[in-house]
């Protein structure tokens, strides 16, 4: 048995752990009421404190988080529909651009139209102005669609 | 993680969710946001960071659940997404989380054995009569008065009854750090409690 009384620590390890304790622990609480009487602090203490209320929210949360799930969901997938329209409209220009140019060659439209300017220029130009106004329409009209969406939450 | 239903059922629920059934997720949420908010309650005291912080949890959770490796359960995964994300706001915040009012443990056994040798004639005891709503009441109110991370892990182990290794795998402290918060938590909780029983006020 231990002369003096125990611990603070070994105390709470009697009250919280008392399977890790060793047998000179178990032994001087059996025979000390000071220290008995400590440990019995520290298990009134745990028992009120497995009573103490629990928090909990007062909204409802899952609604909350799935609202924002899906509008991350939406501008993600703006932004997906975004870079391929814009990919799209790059590499149609291109390939109208490039036929325009092969077809007038094929068919030697290059010398009979030698006096007159260039036409590729031109047409290339017109694609450009046409595809970017068109995406940029649609651009404005998602980004309204999503801005009232998040006005909604 | 000892429970093989609570694994397959995290699986389950998973692997719908992956699959973008978010009715899924929303029964992830229902299943684990009261320790969510025990976390969150002890952790953050202002009510509309705490908001802000319990949808970044699950909207973290969502974002990264294809990385969750069943090494723990969901519900203690998502508690330590939870102590991160306040963690991270104290830091953002350059608030001291950690502080050593409370001396060292050496210094505190010494203490304690003088306490136990003043205490031999009086017999000081937290008694059974007074165990009522009064004690629960002062209980409450002296957990309050801890240090946001005792008060977490005074909650995680004596309210919501985790183990250990729950714990450690939730705060991502050293076991040993955690059980000395814990043992220097409780005798504040100890100390205050009798002092306020001497004072009559109990």
């Amino acid at each position: 048995m231990i002369n003096n009384h125990l611990s603070e620590s070994e105390i709470q390890q009697y009250s919280f752990e008392r399977d890790t304790c060793n047998n000179i622990i178990l032994e001087h609480v059996s025979k000390c009421e000071p220290c008995r009487i400590q440990a019995s602090n520290y298990k009134i203490i745990d028992e009120k404190l497995k009573d103490v209320k629990k928090e909990f929210f007062n909204f409802d949360l899952s609604k909350m988080v799935l609202k924002q799930i899906s509008a991350d969901t939406s501008s993600s997938k703006l932004l997906i529909n975004l870079f391929f329209s814009f990919l799209f409209g790059f590499m149609a220009v291109i390939v109208i651009g490039a036929a325009s140019y092969f077809i007038i060659d094929a068919i030697s439209l290059k010398e009979q139209l030698a006096n007159l300017p260039n036409p590729v220029i031109p047409v290339m130009s017109v694609c450009v102005v046409v595809l970017i106004s068109v995406y940029t329409s649609e651009m404005f009209s998602r980004h309204r669609k999503l801005m009232r969406l998040i006005n909604t939450l | 993680m000892d429970n093989p239903d609570q694994i397959r059922q995290d699986c389950e629920l998973v692997e719908k969710v992956l699959r973008g059934d978010t009715n899924s997720f929303a029964q992830i949420i229902k299943a684990t946001e009261n320790l969510v908010a025990q976390i969150l309650f002890k952790m953050i005291k202002n009510e509309d960071n705490r908001k802000d912080i319990a949808q970044d949890v699950y909207i973290k959770a969502y974002k990264n659940l294809s990385g969750f490796k069943f090494q723990s359960k969901l519900s203690t995964w998502i508690a330590q997404i939870a102590y991160n994300s306040c963690i991270n706001f104290y830091h953002k915040k350059r608030t001291e989380l950690y502080d050593d009012f409370l001396g060292s443990r050496e210094e505190d056994d010494e203490i304690i054995r003088n306490e136990v040798a003043d205490q031999e004639s009086s017999d000081f005891q937290i008694e059974e009569e007074i165990q009522g709503k009064e004690l629960k009441k002062i209980l409450e109110s002296e957990i309050e008065k801890l240090n946001p991370i005792y008060k977490t892990l005074i909650t995680l182990f004596h309210n919501e009854e985790l183990s250990y290794e729950e714990i450690t795998s939730i705060t991502q402290l050293p076991e040993g750090t955690v059980k000395n918060y814990l043992y220097r938590a409780r005798k504040v909780l100890k100390t205050n409690l009798l002092k306020k029983y001497k004072e009559g006020e109990l």
